[in-house]
């Protein structure tokens, strides 16, 4: 007994020595309340006296903010091995309650994406950090959390003074000109000719040492190894070198950029805006250069009649609008575009084929590849085996294609492969126009819009008709002129006369 | 005061004790401050962890603070005390300071061990607690020992072994119960049920999960592990039993912890936060405290939020503390160590060769 009440005297009194910030603030207004009457010729208005008194106490025992008590949470290492993380989502608002032990966010380790939970129950503050955002270094602050609910108002511009902090901080650091350069630019002067003397050391065939994680950090930022300097066991390059080298490279490109911005020449240039280059872009224009170069591209243009097509088109539809398990599904003219190619590329197998160096390869099924035109850039995913199904099929098929492309859900398999290509613009009034083969395969064919002629018939009167133009683009390493010719003259038969599909 | 404890005791080949619980005012509070300071510690340690401050394994205690407090008050520091590697509570327990406690986990020269031991190895030879084990199930023989010093010794002490519903099923722990059983020895195995060894529920592990009954022959008692006081009660009763000779006893110590086995497992993969939440919500060993004197006003609401400010900085000031106190020395490397080889021979292939050493 004597034990215990001591013990809790002890806490108690060691409270009572340790009073609250909130008592000291009001021992002091009641000596600065005693102090103003004691000397009236000295009194400024008490209230601005005690306003004063209480702001600059809470400034000297908190922060110059007087934010209510709050715990900044780190960026945790929810591995041993993790020095940086990214932020995949967030489960908590601004405001939520939390209760310790709640998963708060996702974060992305360098294994796998863990929960990162709360250690004790609370409302969230301050959000410091976006959801999505990488490379965060583990100790970074992330967000906030406070005791009270009433509290959460306080931190409302916590995050914007943290990343005013931090711009004030970047800018500095990435100056083209100004003092503060000068020196970070002679210490990255000196680390690549320290890197190069390295780099020489090692002979251009000799195998780069780099850790797993390294060789990762490295493909992914696109640091060439070879240029890295190792600091790990017997030189080995690790992850703190490929960031070093990336963030170097990235601090010399910029410098090269700002370069190029002062050249001259930009003078004569409107102002511009630079959009970095995505993946998609970057292998379109790779491979379209390569094919544009090193194919040999021959052009051959024949017009097709629509009109059975656009009759035999609005009859299906009409069956598929009554019949209920269809579920609107509807035949578009692409879709027999895509047919009638598929049978011309059986009947004239000679187009379905691949240029393999030493050898042609024919395929015995025709893959159509559609391309499709999405705001990430051209995206040209496969009807498999579109020669063998039916309107309907490859309706849905180019549809759910499509869509998929739009969302950005193509997987690469739907988009490796295929054994010919159509482009269709017709729907942008383009007239005609020649597309780029894509290798390996053997021809393209660009369709334009419907249009309207009149034309002179059998019996000397006039007729409107409806025509679209076709252009196959041909690899003549494969397909000759009279070959592609018969190609088309298939096509046109299949569109022209929409039941010999039917054979 | 008398405090009835709400979950009645099980009994194998012994009658349970009664759930009228006696104690104080000033027990229930000392209590309450105790499990929240553990509870703040461990937490602490989970930041720090997170920050890499702490390095290495780390296995936290909180959710099972009550087992600890509770057995406090029914022991002496004469009494022994061995543990697993979840001993950062049990060191406070036995009387063991917050710094203590961070300095061993982020391995400095104020921690319990001077900062070679870490988070499985801390140690009070003064309170008698002999760690902090990393083996699995190696301190049920150890405490069966010190069982038999103190029969030996004639002391009228208990040793209290304290393992886990993993090791419930580890050989060693039948070789010990067998010999304490044999000899009358005085000794407590208690088996802190938290239901997961590891990842593995005690359904998955075990074909009994009865772990009181697991001793056979040797009287077993279940207690409700996150209610401090029925387990002061519990080992009351079993010190009792144990120092009138009537050898050993098993307890099962229905607890639960709310961390994964260590921080390297995020402890939700073989459990659901539902459930983790669910047992948090009802039966939290620091909330039950502070329902209880609540319930009874022994202290009004400021007066609890006081003590747990007053332990918040406690714990603050322990990890500040640690945080500044130095690694060890490299001379402690091999401080304890026989580092003179010169004169050691070492017996050849048959018994009339010798070599040096080095």
């Amino acid at each position: 007994m004597k034990r215990a009440s001591s013990r809790l005297s002890r806490s108690l009194t060691a409270i009572a020595r340790a009073p609250s910030a909130r008592e000291l603030a009001q021992r002091v207004e009641l000596s600065v309340a005693r102090a103003s009457v004691a000397s009236p010729s000295t009194r400024r208005s008490s209230a601005t006296t005690l306003a004063w008194t209480r702001k600059a106490f809470f400034a000297r025992s908190w922060s110059s903010d007087a934010l209510p008590e709050h715990v900044i949470v780190p960026m945790p290492a929810l591995s041993p091995t993790m020095t940086r993380g990214g932020i995949a989502s967030w489960h908590v608002e601004v405001g939520q309650a939390i209760r310790a032990g709640d998963a708060i966010a996702d974060v992305e380790t360098d294994k796998a994406t863990m929960a990162m939970e709360a250690t004790e129950d609370g409302f969230m503050a301050a959000i410091l950090v976006e959801a999505g955002a990488q490379d965060i270094e583990v100790g970074t602050p992330v967000c906030v959390t406070c005791e009270n609910a009433e509290d959460v108002e306080a931190f409302k511009d916590y995050a914007s003074t943290v990343a005013i902090k931090a711009e004030s901080a970047a800018p500095v650091a990435s100056a083209p000109s100004g003092p503060v350069e000068s020196p970070s630019v002679a210490p990255v002067a000196s680390a690549p000719s320290a890197r190069a003397t390295r780099a020489e050391t090692r002979a251009s065939g000799d195998r780069v040492f780099a850790s797993p994680l390294a060789k990762r950090l490295a493909k992914e930022r696109g640091v060439r190894l070879d240029n890295v300097r190792g600091t790990g066991p017997n030189g080995r390059v690790i992850a703190a070198d490929v960031y070093e080298a990336h963030e170097t490279g990235v601090n010399a490109t910029e410098a090269a950029r700002e370069v190029t911005v002062d050249h001259p020449l930009s003078k004569f240039f409107p102002d511009f805006e630079d959009v970095s280059v995505t993946a998609i872009k970057r292998v379109t224009a790779q491979r379209l250069t390569e094919s544009k170069q090193q194919v040999p591209h021959f052009y051959l243009t024949v017009d097709v009649r629509l009109d059975n097509m656009i009759s035999i088109r609005q009859t299906l539809n009409k069956q598929l609008a009554d019949d209920k398990a269809a579920e609107g599904a509807k035949i578009s003219v692409n879709d027999f575009i895509v047919k009638a190619s598929a049978k011309a590329l059986l009947a004239v197998p000679e187009v379905n084929s691949s240029w393999l160096g030493d050898k042609i390869r024919r395929y015995k099924k025709a893959d159509i590849s559609v391309a499709v035109q999405t705001e990430r850039g051209l995206m040209v995913p496969i009807v498999r085996s579109a020669c063998c199904l039916g309107l309907k099929t490859i309706s849905s098929e180019v549809k759910a294609l499509a869509s998929r492309a739009r969302e950005g859900s193509l997987t690469p398999q739907d988009m490796t492969g295929g054994t010919f290509t159509i482009s269709n613009l017709g729907m942008f009034g383009v007239k005609s126009f020649a597309a780029i083969v894509n290798p390996p395969q053997a021809a393209i064919l660009a369709v334009g819009g419907a249009r309207k002629e009149v034309i002179k018939n059998e019996s000397g009167g006039y007729e409107e008709i409806t025509v679209m133009s076709a252009t196959l683009s041909c690899d003549h390493r494969v397909v000759d002129g009279a070959v592609g010719a018969m190609w088309l003259q298939s096509f046109k038969g299949y569109i022209e006369d929409p039941m010999t599909m039917l054979l | 005061m008398t405090i009835e404890t709400p979950v009645p005791f099980k009994g194998h080949l012994i009658e349970p004790p009664s759930q009228m619980v006696e104690t104080s005012r000033g027990e229930i509070i000392d209590m309450f401050t105790q499990a929240y300071m553990m509870r703040r510690l461990e937490i602490a340690a989970d930041v720090l962890y997170k920050g890499k401050m702490i390095r290495g394994f780390c296995h936290l205690y909180d959710g099972q603070e009550a087992v600890v407090v509770g057995m406090e008050r029914a022991l002496t520091k004469e009494d022994a005390v061995v543990t697993s590697y979840r001993d950062h509570c049990v060191h406070l327990g036995r009387g063991g300071t917050p710094l203590e406690v961070m300095a061993e986990l982020m391995g400095r020269v104020d921690g319990a061990a001077k900062g070679i031991g870490g988070s499985m190895h801390m140690y009070k030879r003064d309170a008698n607690f002999f760690g902090g084990n990393g083996i699995v199930g190696a301190q049920t023989p150890i405490g069966a020992g010190l069982g038999f010093a103190f029969k030996y010794n004639k002391q009228p002490n208990v040793a209290v072994t304290m393992y886990g519903d993993g090791a419930a099923n580890q050989g060693q722990l039948f070789e010990a119960l067998n010999i304490a059983a044999l000899w009358d020895l005085p000794v407590i195995f208690m088996c802190e049920n938290n239901h997961y060894g590891m990842g593995t529920a005690q359904e998955r592990s075990a074909k009994s999960p009865v772990y009181y009954k697991r001793g056979d022959y040797v009287p077993g008692l279940r207690v409700d592990g996150m209610d401090a006081l029925a387990v002061k009660q519990a080992i009351k009763f079993a010190k009792e039993h144990c120092v009138s000779g009537k050898g050993p006893i098993v307890m099962e110590m229905d607890t639960y912890r709310y961390h994964g086995h260590s921080m390297s497992d995020p402890g939700s993969t073989y459990r659901t936060r539902d459930e983790i939440s669910g047992v948090r919500q009802e039966r939290d060993p620091v909330e039950r405290l502070r329902k209880l004197i609540l319930e009874h006003n022994l202290l009004d609401a400021t007066e609890i939020k006081q003590i747990e400010k007053e332990q918040r900085r406690i714990v603050d000031e322990a990890v500040e503390q640690a945080k500044a106190s130095p690694y060890p020395p490299s001379e402690n490397l091999t401080k304890n160590m026989n580092t003179n080889l010169e004169n050691i021979v070492v017996r050849g292939v048959d018994s009339q060769t010798f070599h040096p050493l080095v």
